[in-house]
């Protein structure tokens, strides 16, 4: 039977954080968020049959803030994906989550429903840095929850820090990361800031003082060698880890495997096509109400070629790299040459000198 | 066919942005050739660009029928002219279709450098001169002060001359009784041999070109058949007619002292040359008018297409243009740094980015041009002269036995307080004081001699900053003079930038050298590896800059499977890329090249 993925959005927050463009609703209407719960189980319902010849293998629970449903609809929630599609008995289950919305006891409830990995939104162990960043939460918040996690038995848990930060520096980020390690968690993402339009620090614009680009190198490299040192490897350019404990999920997007996506803005990739469901909550709630499904925003059929390209852009976000062909061998013969990739075996990988600048590196690979 | 006597034909001449345009449109009004309703503003000028800037690209020419308060009804030929010093010869070319000419004069701007070259070329045409004071409604006028002005500098006298308002449409009764009473009618002999003056042609996809002429002496009909004495060639007469502001009205007969319009299935412009002189074959004229000359270009550059696959769409711009520009030359050029383009020689800077903007504007091509280079005189060590307009293809140092480069003399008119400033300008250009001039206690007239090759880089835009915009500026072409001039070449890691090079004085070439090599760095997108700029002259550096490689660019998250971002991000890189310009290992933005040609004055 084949293999899929299921991804599953959770737009609510209970606040915006400053660099987010994720969507997600903030606040606290617990009446939305049931209906939202029901709506999904209804869309869950819809693609039993069209689901049954796979088998999922990975669920990811995602958002905005997963982890401040109620235990109550975390179960219904469960229950919805159990009673419409196969997971198989070894499915990493994981599902996002924030300091300080979810306690131990709610922790219990999703082991005992199955979720086996939890995600948490650390940052910054930095007080000044997680203001600056709109977050709600302490680093000290941060620790008793992840602790917290620990005691009600999950045993693979990842946290995420960022980098490239207003206010940040080299050290304070090593800092960071040395009080993350402290606590052990299995797998480590470590995201550069990316400013987006439409939100509070796209709007300040120029306004907003960045470290510089040597700064930001530096702090990329001098983390991935503080974590390589500490036994996180990288996996992904952005994501290290205990050796076995590779996010299964994740890996579908970038070994282009298929997942199910549900909820806006909640993405697709079935049978070689990609969509996704708008950004509208109400939009989606309000179809399947009504027994239809809101349309997608996107319905692309990937072509061979446009597959090929895919494999690369994603392919080499990966550490271990892709299987070159002599075509892109050809290509990428001075970023060898000059550090900015190696070779092992038929693979070819980025360094980390070429992570750094893959945007260019593979807009030119990908150039026709 | 209009009595001689009461014909009057005349031009309307004036510095730019004095009214000119307005007041044509006022004459065109009160004599009813154009009813307020039907009047689109500025009428004579009926190109987009023109009415934006506010000058008068080509020359236009308008028939009006006035009623004069003693009953009697006239011929009022209007012909338009160019107001900028690019285009003086054609400028003086519609001088000579004309007996007068309107001298309209700012109130509160008194005399400027083109008022003044205007005035002369008209006086050396013989012209009677009417000045007329323009924009008498704005709050700072000096009626007074400009009658004396021109008085005392041009030496016509003012008493009593129209003042106006174009804008508000006061006393243009008075312009139109002037035109009457004070220009002289013409006086050619109907029966003579055929003389005709070509002052403006068109090219017009059904008739041809269209060819505006005055007709000095004889008659001219369709189907007779005529021969352009310059040019050599000859046509067939297929219409003759008056140019009305409506367009081209048909007649039987042009004669002496009229203007008008000939069609004959011409193709081209380029056949039809402003200052030709139009005969008939059958009884042609001994002589022909005097003053041709054919239009030189003076200053060239190479036009690219910044989209290397829209070469031929370039060529059809140009082709297009030629037709109604025959002063616009090109040529295919090849550049190791842009690919395919053409060499494009203008009039002058004006010309040249009137010509740019509108291949960007009206055939939506996005162009990237070389610095201006002037024509060079390069004498070779074997005694062959050459002229040289493509820095390319100029010599190495030691097939040169004399360098020469064209001088011109300027003439400025600047309120005194900046003539300090002014007169380092121009001394950092290389220019050599000849004279200055008191034209009242305010404002001073500067005769430089100077190189071109200082003026077409961005001497206008410095000389403005430094007169807070009052300074004008006119200057024609002396003679070619001695120089020590060496061919600067940029270098893009370590490979010479063919389309970079340029032509520069000895003792400027490392001051330039130094600016260019600081712009490019600003200018050149970091890339993977370290960019050496760096400026010579015969292989010998004398100025670098180093751009720094990139270290990092923007990671985009593949967050939720969501691969759109990381596509979208990619697709944005690549068309960034797209419009960059290979160089060897390089790549270069437009920009950049912008950047260089765009040299401000900071200093």
């Amino acid at each position: 039977m084949k293999r899929i993925g299921l991804y599953i959005h959770i737009p609510f927050c209970l606040q915006k954080c400053a660099y987010c463009d994720f969507y997600s609703i903030p606040g606290r209407d617990e009446a939305l968020q049931k209906r939202y719960i029901n709506a999904l189980t209804l869309h869950m319902k819809t693609l039993s049959t069209t689901m049954e010849d796979r088998v999922f293998d990975t669920v990811y629970i995602g958002g905005g803030t997963p982890g401040l449903l109620t235990a109550e609809m975390l179960t219904t929630l469960i229950n919805g994906i159990n009673d419409n599609f196969k997971l198989t008995e070894d499915a990493e289950i994981t599902l996002e989550t924030n300091p300080a919305v979810a306690d131990e006891a709610k922790f219990r409830v999703m082991r005992s429903l199955g979720i086996n990995r939890l995600s948490m939104g650390m940052q910054s162990s930095e007080e000044s840095v997680l203001r600056t960043l709109g977050r709600l939460h302490t680093f000290d918040q941060f620790a008793e929850t992840f602790r917290e996690a620990r005691r009600a038995g999950f045993e693979n848990l990842s946290a995420d820090v960022m980098y490239a930060l207003p206010g940040q520096t080299v050290d304070g980020l090593l800092e960071t990361i040395r009080s993350l390690i402290a606590l052990s968690p299995e797998h480590i993402s470590m995201y550069g800031l990316k400013v987006e339009e439409n939100t509070p620090f796209g709007r300040l614009g120029g306004k907003l003082s960045l470290p510089d680009e040597d700064i930001q190198c530096e702090m990329y490299e001098r983390a991935c060698d503080l974590l390589e040192t500490e036994g996180y490897h990288r996996y992904e350019i952005s994501n290290f880890v205990k050796d076995g404990y590779e996010s299964r999920h994740n890996l579908r997007y970038w070994q282009r495997e298929e997942y199910l996506g549900l909820g806006p803005a909640a993405h697709s990739f079935v049978d070689g096509v990609r969509y996704s469901y708008p950004r509208d909550i109400m939009a989606y709630i309000t179809a399947l109400e009504q027994g239809s499904l809101t349309a997608t925003d996107s319905l692309i059929r990937i072509t061979p070629a446009e597959a090929e390209a895919e494999k690369i852009m994603l392919g080499l976000r990966l550490a271990e790299g892709i299987i070159a062909t002599a075509e892109l061998l050809k290509k990428c013969e001075n970023y060898l040459r000059y550090g900015f990739m190696k070779r092992k075996g038929e693979r070819i990988a980025f360094t980390t000198k070429g992570f750094l600048v893959s945007n260019t590196i593979l807009a030119e690979l990908l150039d026709d | 066919m209009t009595n001689q006597k009461n014909i009057r034909n005349f031009s309307i001449i004036a510095h730019i942005d004095h009214g000119k345009s307005t007041l044509a449109d006022r004459l065109l009004e009160k004599t009813q050739t154009v009813s307020k309703r039907e009047m689109e503003e500025q009428l004579l000028d009926n190109m987009d660009l023109e009415r934006e800037r506010g000058i008068t690209i080509k020359a236009r020419a308008v028939k009006l029928d006035y009623t004069a308060p003693d009953g009697e009804l006239y011929t009022l030929n209007l012909i338009d002219t160019p107001g900028h010093v690019d285009f003086g010869y054609e400028v003086s070319r519609s001088l000579n279709a004309c007996e007068g000419a309107l001298l309209v004069i700012d109130a509160s701007q008194g005399i400027e450098a083109q008022t003044l070259a205007n005035a002369y070329l008209a006086v050396d045409s013989n012209l009677e001169i009417v000045p007329v004071i323009n924009k008498i409604d704005l709050p700072s006028d000096d009626i007074e002060r400009c009658r004396r002005e021109v008085e005392d500098v041009i030496g016509i006298p003012a008493e009593g001359c129209p003042a106006v308002s174009a804008k508000a449409g006061i006393n243009i009764e008075d312009v139109l009784e002037a035109v009457v009473l004070d220009i002289p009618a013409p006086k050619g002999d109907p029966d003579a041999p055929l003389k005709a003056l070509i002052f403006d042609s068109y090219y017009d996809p059904y008739l041809g070109v269209v060819v505006y002429i005055r007709v000095m002496d004889g008659t001219l009909r369709a189907g007779q058949r005529i021969r352009m004495m310059h040019a050599g060639s000859e046509y067939d007469v297929v219409e003759v007619g008056t140019l009305t502001a409506f367009g081209l009205h048909k007649e039987d007969s042009l004669s002496a002292g009229e203007v008008g319009y000939i069609t004959a299935s011409i193709k081209t412009v380029a056949d039809t040359q402003v200052g030709d002189t139009v005969t008939l074959v059958e009884r042609p004229t001994d002589e022909p008018l005097p003053g041709f000359k054919k239009a030189l270009p003076m200053v060239f550059s190479g036009v690219y297409p910044a989209d290397g696959s829209r070469y031929g769409d370039l060529r059809d711009a140009l082709e297009k243009l030629q037709l109604n520009d025959a002063s616009l030359s090109f040529e295919p050029e090849t550049s190791a740094a842009l690919g395919f383009g053409f060499r494009c020689g203008f009039l002058g800077l004006l010309h040249m980015e009137i010509i740019q903007e509108r291949i960007e504007r009206e055939f939506n091509l996005d162009i990237i041009t070389t610095a201006p280079s002037v024509v060079y005189k390069i004498t070779r060590r074997d005694g062959e002269v050459v002229f040289i307009d493509n820095p390319t293809g100029y010599p190495s140092p030691d097939e040169i036995e004399e360098a020469a480069e064209p001088m011109i003399h300027a003439n400025i008119i600047t309120p005194v307080e900046f003539v300090g400033g002014i007169m380092d300008l121009c001394q950092d250009r290389r220019g050599v004081f000849q004279d200055m001039k008191y034209l009242d206690t305010t404002r001073t007239e500067l005769h430089y001699e100077m190189p071109l090759n200082e003026i077409i880089y961005d001497f206008f835009d410095a000389l403005k900053s430094r007169s807070k915009g009052y300074a004008s500026l006119d200057y024609e072409f002396s003679e070619y003079k001695k120089s020590k001039l060496v061919k600067l070449d940029i270098l893009l890691n370590g490979d010479i930038v063919d389309a970079l090079s340029f032509i520069v004085h000895e003792e400027k070439a490392y001051g330039r050298a130094r600016k260019i090599c600081e712009k490019l760095k600003e200018n050149i997108p970091r890339q993977l590896f370290e960019i050496p700029v760096q400026a010579a002259i015969g292989g010998k550096v004398i100025a670098r800059e180093t751009v720094k490689a990139m270290r990092k660019d923007v990671l985009a998250k593949c967050y939720g499977g969501d691969i759109t971002r990381k596509k979208k991000l990619l697709e944005k890189q690549k068309e960034g890329k797209k419009k960059m310009r290979q160089l060897g290992s390089v790549q270069v933005t437009p920009e950049a090249f912008m950047a260089v040609l765009k040299m401000d004055d900071d200093n």
